[in-house]
């Protein structure tokens, strides 16, 4: 589980739906997956279910959500206005020539390409960071993609948000080195000391 | 960070330096560069650190604060993930107009090894940079990408940059700090 799993609910997928989870059935239309919005081919897949030949990678847990042509899930989430926010989740690309997922807190979006295979598991923990310019901001998560099978698309689980600390800049220590060097009096020394 | 996964995190690209999930650092490579923990890795200093992958396609970079004409130095840690990475390992590190590829030396006593660039700096900005520069997989699935660490990046104020014993010099400047911060 994440450290700070609060802030998104259900972002591991786990929750059960009202009506069960689908076995190997295309979920659409709204509210179909716990506490997120959806729109499009959104799937809750089960770890071990196949399509095709293909196992279907769920990272973590039972229960992954796959997002299929232009699909998207969303989520609103209470933040820290100014503050800003690094999104975690594991992606897996599945059927898809060219996979790329796009992640956005409207207006600012980043696509991930998921091309790469960083490692032999087939998914990977991802990071991308968002500026909470209000008291709430709008989690979406989009496959971007037009494939010839609607269904293929990432697969993402265990999505979270935890808010960043950000250090502050060095330049003041850069100073006090610079003010020790020039042999400075030691007012001004203790001064910079202060500011550092 | 994800608490029970060993697989670290990857920092896509990011272009801006206000938004980081790398604070003060942005990823300017198409690849991604991963973050490492102590939990599941090998880490020089601290809880994290970054393992630069797929040699030139990962790029960190800064913009540090500088003074034209000044003399600095770039310091940093360059390790092992200890997570099975075929060696070489080697990081080329830009600060300015200098650039040097370094190497990492195994060694039984540790896990890595502090390196040093020295520059001039020519304006107010100045950027540094690391990517690995072999492609490395880990030794057991031939497959998986890893690559060197690098970790406690800092950019002194140094105005002896020919000065053999300079972390000598500096851990002296650090005690003259410390014994007028006394006073």
């Amino acid at each position: 589980m994440h450290d700070d799993a609060g802030l998104v609910a259900n972002g591991d997928f786990e929750a059960t739906p009202s009506n069960g989870f689908p076995n190997e059935a295309i979920v659409e239309g709204p509210s179909e997956v716990p506490n997120w919005k959806s729109n499009g081919t959104v799937e809750l897949v089960e770890s071990g279910q196949k399509q095709g030949g293909m196992i279907l990678i769920v990272p973590q847990g039972r229960h992954a959500v796959r997002l299929g042509n232009d699909a998207e899930i969303s989520q609103e989430v209470t933040v820290e206005k100014g503050s800003i926010y690094s999104v975690t989740f594991c992606a897996a690309r599945t059927c898809a020539q060219l996979e790329s997922l796009n992640v956005s807190v409207p207006p600012a979006s980043q696509t991930i390409d998921l091309q790469t295979l960083y490692n032999v598991q087939g998914w990977n923990p991802y990071a991308v960071s968002f500026n909470a310019e209000e008291e709430t901001f709008r989690l979406v998560f989009k496959n971007p993609g037009m494939e010839d099978d609607p269904t293929c698309g990432p697969i993402i689980d265990n999505i979270a948000i935890k808010k960043l600390f950000t250090p502050p800049t060095p330049k003041g220590i850069l100073l006090c080195k610079s003010y020790i060097n020039h042999r400075f009096s030691y007012p001004i020394i203790l001064m910079s000391a202060l500011l550092c | 960070m994800f608490t029970n996964t060993s697989l670290g995190v990857l920092l896509p690209t990011n272009l801006d330096e206000e938004t980081s999930s790398l604070p003060g650092w942005i990823v300017e490579s198409n690849r991604a560069v991963r973050y490492i923990d102590s939990d599941h890795y090998s880490v020089p200093q601290g809880r994290r650190a970054v393992e630069l992958l797929s040699g030139k396609e990962g790029i960190i970079s800064q913009m540090v604060q500088t003074t034209p004409d000044k003399l600095y130095s770039l310091t940093f840690s360059l390790g092992h993930a200890n997570d099975k990475c075929k060696e070489p390992l080697a990081v080329m590190a830009f600060a300015g107009d200098q650039a040097q590829n370094i190497h990492y030396t195994p060694n039984s006593n540790s896990t890595f090894q502090t390196a040093n660039l020295n520059f001039t700096a020519k304006a107010e900005r100045t950027r540094i940079a690391f990517y690995s520069i072999y492609y490395n997989t880990r030794s057991d699935d031939m497959s998986s990408l890893c690559g060197p660490v690098v970790d406690d990046v800092r950019v002194w104020f140094s105005n002896s940059n020919a000065l053999p014993g300079l972390s000598l010099f500096r851990l002296g400047l650090a005690l003259l700090a410390l014994a007028l911060l006394l006073v």
